[in-house]
């Protein structure tokens, strides 16, 4: 039984002194915490005595880690664009739900990759064996790939990180390498090359050209559905600026008239391509 | 878009989940899996599941007598301790058994280590116990280190001990604060708090953390201690009084404490050797036994320091003895900073090791008892299988022991007397 | 027209609605103070961003309750569900008639304000009763049953230390033991073991720490109102704080002088000021026994339910019936009171 006593008394001196006591919060984010020297929660990239940054791109950190939650990119000692990663993260910046978080206009997301899709894994896996496995072949088999899909469906990519026993994050890491759309696409797709050395032989120009040929900014389709326009960093262009790419092949350096000139070709050739379909039907 | 083909389609978990369910149902012979929207079909509230029990101890706790409840302390708990559920079968107000049922926090790590280097094994056992962090880390990289065959330097173990002492000031402190709040008692737990902060902010001037250290390696620890670490040690060495005095003042004399915890949930010796009890909860039973003096590891052998019992082994000498531990903790802490020798802080090992074929067994005194851990390698770069013991578990164990008789009010209190963390139980 | 009547109509309207309306900012300066006193004592600042220093959270906390959702289970009884809060709340605010705020303040005078109090703060139990059985839930009834237990058996030792103070002074009326204590200082110097029991009996009655198993149990979910929700829910815990309020003020009333003011002041002054300087006294020193209440439920841990029913009946009674032994003793021995 409780017979109030001593002790209780005590208790209660020590909570009344604590009470004009000084106080121990911190009153964030007025005052901010002390942290450590060496304390390692800092999500900073650290830069070295001369000023660059320690980072080497290197995507080991990107490849090692057990669920997959880093993407980078970064610049390679050729000076290339790399990265690595799922397109959506590079776009996220279009990505509707955060526009409407900011209360701005959202445009519906098109071209979603399905991490569930069908394909066709037998035919994959026989792309891969034509090219007995070899790590080398890896760029023969997305080109393979992406011809038939238009793009790398990721279901493709693990049926292919299976089969060949490559790491996943290794394949994924070499389908950002120049040239290849993981991203479905409408119609033909034409990227203009958006690395320093195309931009630098007149790659703006050429992408204000197309935009007004098309009537459609980059990531944009036009209405029918046979062209779509975008940059990409890298379009395996070699030394060819300024490059586009019209689906896989690869066209530098190219003039604006000379652009022009490629998509008429191309919508002619369709048309020719549709004709014929129709008349043997 | 491509359209989602049937025949290669991955299935949702849930769905997996459910064709398992229905096959289950169907080989224990229910009639019927319970419809949509009504889950709770075939179930009492308290959960009680409506299959034939399946274990003696299922028909035991599941059985009711004449005049007995069951009643569910949930996974969400009002307490601190974690996600547990605890089904208690009571008799009006006093409690006639109980069953603790765990499993709500298991993250499979054992298994996880088992595809993990041994550097990389350091960094999963952290979040097990996680208010002894150093502790979990310190049985690994001893059983990894008699693996592996080196030794850690001097210097190195006596940073590992007083890393390891720092930890159980603050983890003690703690659970004078759950103890008083699952009674009801709401500022002890601010000012144990208050206490880990500072200890934490002090840990982290060591090894870079707050909370889930990372700070050992197989072979030392990873950093020496700076300058920064040095200072901070000193003005906290002057200030850890303070915290834990206040909550002694609040609770250690206060009589509705004592009425509550005296003579409540005792346990004696010889029933804690027999359940496998260690750590302050056995040696408030009566019990000496220190794995610090009887298997002696790191330095312990160098320090000067005694084994406190208390005779009780009700929840009132279970906290003193937490108490007396926290000083002699500081004791230690003492000694250790003043013996500290030079030396280098990690032994050569390599990126990732690879010991020979064998078994070790490490084993350290937690806050909350022995733990130990058991390692079999295989020659490779992961090892063939990591098994943790852990104290909280088998503490646990001890519920259904000692509850029988008392009341349900009393089922926190005995609880947090016994200062499991769900994180150690369910790994 | 009978005037008197008529105007002793109209002041006790006015009079009711002005103590209705003073529950409202009663409780929120209580809440106020049990959010900043306890994180004062818990060595933090409480809230401190809702106004300057934190002065409005409790009322944004009681608009915040207006607006929640009052989710009604199915099976419950619908009007004892209802009516239960309001029993609860009215038996508190009816007992608020009777106390004396200043000389010649009081809501409702008369010769028994003594027992019309006790007697109708006992209906809260009811309140508390109606309010387990009416929700479908074998949980609240436990609870409901269990805090009924408590409150009805810690009314015995309260009411047994308010005969002390009564016996001492020979009035039942709350006016009158005020002018006793004029005569003869503050009643707690004559009854030194009676208050004690008093304050004690009065936290259990009120379902404070360390007595609040019912609220604050932790096994039993929420006791009788874990089916209550929104303004239902707020309406138990508003009546609580007005509980505390008035008991406080009984408190003071009985043994500390209601609004006397201490040794070195006056202990009264005449007309309008007068009633001003009763009335800021009468407020300090309520509210400083609102602080103790508050202090104790910041240090306290809770008192199990025997122990509770056991400190009730077999220490705080006992000691009650000696002290009411002493004390008629005594005055009649002394002479004390001016009633034969």
């Amino acid at each position: 039984m409780a017979i109030p006593g001593g002790g209780i008394f005590k208790g209660m001196a020590t909570t009344f002194r604590n009470l004009f006591a000084p106080k121990v919060t911190r009153q964030y984010p007025e005052e901010r915490p002390q942290m450590s020297e060496r304390w390692r929660g800092r999500l900073d990239l650290i830069y070295d005595p001369f000023g660059e940054h320690k980072c080497e791109v290197c995507f080991q950190c990107a490849q090692v880690c057990p669920v997959e939650a880093i993407d980078m990119s970064g610049f390679d000692s050729q000076g290339n664009r790399i990265r690595y990663g799922m397109p959506e993260i590079y776009d996220e910046r279009t990505d509707p739900n955060a526009h409407r978080r900011a209360g701005l206009p959202a445009r519906p997301m098109r071209n979603l990759a399905r991490w569930d899709e069908a394909i066709d894994e037998p035919w994959v896996r026989g792309v891969v064996d034509g090219y007995g496995g070899r790590p080398e072949s890896l760029v023969a088999i997305f080109t393979a790939v992406q011809e038939r899909y238009g793009y790398l469906p990721e279901r493709a990519l693990r049926v292919v990180s299976d089969r060949m026993t490559i790491h996943w994050a290794q394949v994924f890491g070499a389908a950002g390498l120049g040239g290849f759309r993981l991203l479905p696409a409408e119609g033909h797709v034409i990227t203009v090359c958006s690395c320093a050395a195309c931009r630098f032989a007149g790659g703006d120009a050429l992408l204000k050209e197309l935009s007004a040929e098309l009537g459609i900014g980059p990531r944009e389709s036009t209405d029918d559905g046979a062209f779509t326009l975008e940059t990409a960093d890298d379009v395996g262009a070699g030394a060819l600026a300024p490059a586009i790419r019209l689906d896989t092949l690869v066209y530098g350096p190219l003039t604006g008239e000379q652009a022009r000139h490629l998509v008429h070709e191309r919508r002619r050739a369709d048309v020719r391509a549709t004709v014929r379909a129709g008349r043997a039907s | 878009m491509t359209a989602v083909d049937p025949e290669t389609r991955v299935p949702d978990p849930i769905e997996l989940d459910r064709a398992e369910e229905a096959r289950l149902h169907a080989a224990l012979g229910v009639d019927l899996p319970p419809r949509p929207g009504d889950e709770y079909a075939g179930f009492d509230t308290v959960g009680i599941p409506d299959r034939p029990p399946q274990t003696e101890r299922e028909a035991e706790i599941y059985t009711l007598d004449e005049g007995e409840m069951l009643v569910n302390m949930g996974p969400q708990h009002p307490s601190t301790h974690g996600v547990m559920r605890l089904v208690v079968k009571v008799r009006g107000e006093v409690v006639v058994d109980l069953d603790p049922v765990l499993g709500y926090l298991h993250r499979g790590i054992e298994k996880l280590c088992e595809n993990a280097t041994y550097t990389t094994v350091l960094t999963y056992v952290d979040p097990m116990d996680y208010l002894s962090s150093m502790h979990n880390e310190h049985a690994p990289a001893i059983a990894f280190e008699k693996l592996y065959g080196i030794r850690a330097p001097k210097r190195a173990e006596y940073i590992r001990a007083l890393v390891v002492e720092l930890n159980r000031v603050f983890s003690h402190g703690l659970m004078m604060g759950f103890l008083a709040l699952d009674m009801g008692g709401l500022t002890p737990i601010l000012y144990g708090f208050i206490n880990r902060d500072e200890t934490v902010e002090l840990l982290s001037a060591i090894s870079g953390q707050r909370m889930l250290f990372n700070f050992f390696r197989v072979g030392g620890v990873n950093w020496d201690v700076s300058d920064e670490f040095i200072s901070r040690l000193s003005s906290w060495r002057s200030n850890v009084g303070r915290s834990i005095g206040d909550n002694e003042a609040l609770i250690t004399e206060n009589e509705i404490f004592t009425a509550r915890t005296k003579g409540m949930g005792v346990l004696s010796g010889e029933r804690a050797i027999a359940l496998g009890v260690s750590g302050p909860n056995l040696r408030a039973s009566g019990v000496p036994f220190d794995v610090r003096k009887a298997h002696p590891y790191s330095i312990y052998h160098e320090l000067e320091f005694e084994v406190i019992t208390h005779s009780a082994g009700d929840v009132y000498a279970r906290y003193l003895q937490r108490i007396a531990e926290i000083k002699q903790s500081l004791h230690l802490i003492d000694q250790i900073v003043d013996q500290m020798p030079h030396g280098p802080v990690q032994a050569q090992v390599p990126g990732i090791i690879r010991p020979k074929p064998g078994r070790a067994f490490g084993a350290v005194e937690s806050p909350r008892g022995l733990y130990s851990v058991y390692a079999i390698s295989d020659g490779g770069p992961n090892p063939y299988r990591f098994r943790m013991r852990d104290p909280s578990f088998i503490s646990l164990q001890v519920m259904p022991v000692l509850m029988p008789g008392h009341l349900i009010a009393d089922t926190m209190a005995i609880m947090a007397s016994l200062d499991p963390i769900m994180g150690g139980v369910d790994k | 027209m009978d005037w008197d009547l008529v105007l002793g109509i109209a002041r006790f309207v006015v009079a009711t609605t002005l103590l209705l309306l003073l529950t409202i900012p009663t409780a929120f300066i209580i809440i106020q103070m049990e959010l900043k006193v306890i994180a004062l004592m818990q060595l933090r600042y409480g809230p401190n961003r809702v106004g300057p220093k934190g002065m409005f959270q409790s009322t944004i906390h009681g608009f915040k309750v207006l607006a929640k959702e009052d989710v009604t289970p199915d099976l419950v009884d619908r009007p004892t569900f209802t009516l239960a809060p309001w029993m609860v709340f009215m038996a508190a605010a009816m007992s608020m008639l009777v106390i004396p705020f200043a000389p010649g303040l009081v809501a409702f005078e008369s010769s028994i304000s003594v027992v019309y109090f006790f007697a109708i703060l006992g209906l809260s139990v009811v309140g508390l009763l109606v309010a387990g059985w009416a929700s479908y839930n074998k949980y609240s009834l436990l609870g409901g049953l269990r805090s009924a237990a408590q409150m009805v058996s810690y009314e015995i030792p309260l009411t047994l230390s308010i005969v002390g103070v009564v016996v001492l002074t020979g009035s039942l009326s709350f006016t009158q033991i005020i002018e006793w204590q004029l005569q003869h200082g503050w009643a707690v110097i004559w009854q030194l073991v009676g208050f004690p029991i008093f304050f004690i009996a009065a936290t259990a009655e009120i379902n404070r720490t360390p007595f609040d198993m019912v609220e604050a149990d932790s096994e039993i979910v929420a006791g009788f109102a874990t089916e209550y929700s929104g303004m239902r829910f707020g309406f138990f815990f508003f009546a609580e704080y007005v509980s505390l309020f008035i008991m406080s003020a009984i408190t003071v009333t009985l043994f500390f002088g209601g609004w006397l003011a201490p040794w070195p002041f006056p202990a009264q002054l005449e007309g309008f000021i007068g009633t001003l300087y009763g009335l800021f006294w009468f407020f300090l020193k309520t509210y400083l026994f609102v602080f103790v209440a508050v202090w104790m439920r910041a240090t306290l841990p809770r008192v199990r339910v025997d122990q509770l029913m056991g400190l009730a009946w077999k220490v705080l009674l006992p000691v009650a019936l000696l002290n009411l032994l002493v004390t008629g003793v005594a005055v009649v021995v002394f002479n004390l009171s001016g009633v034969q």
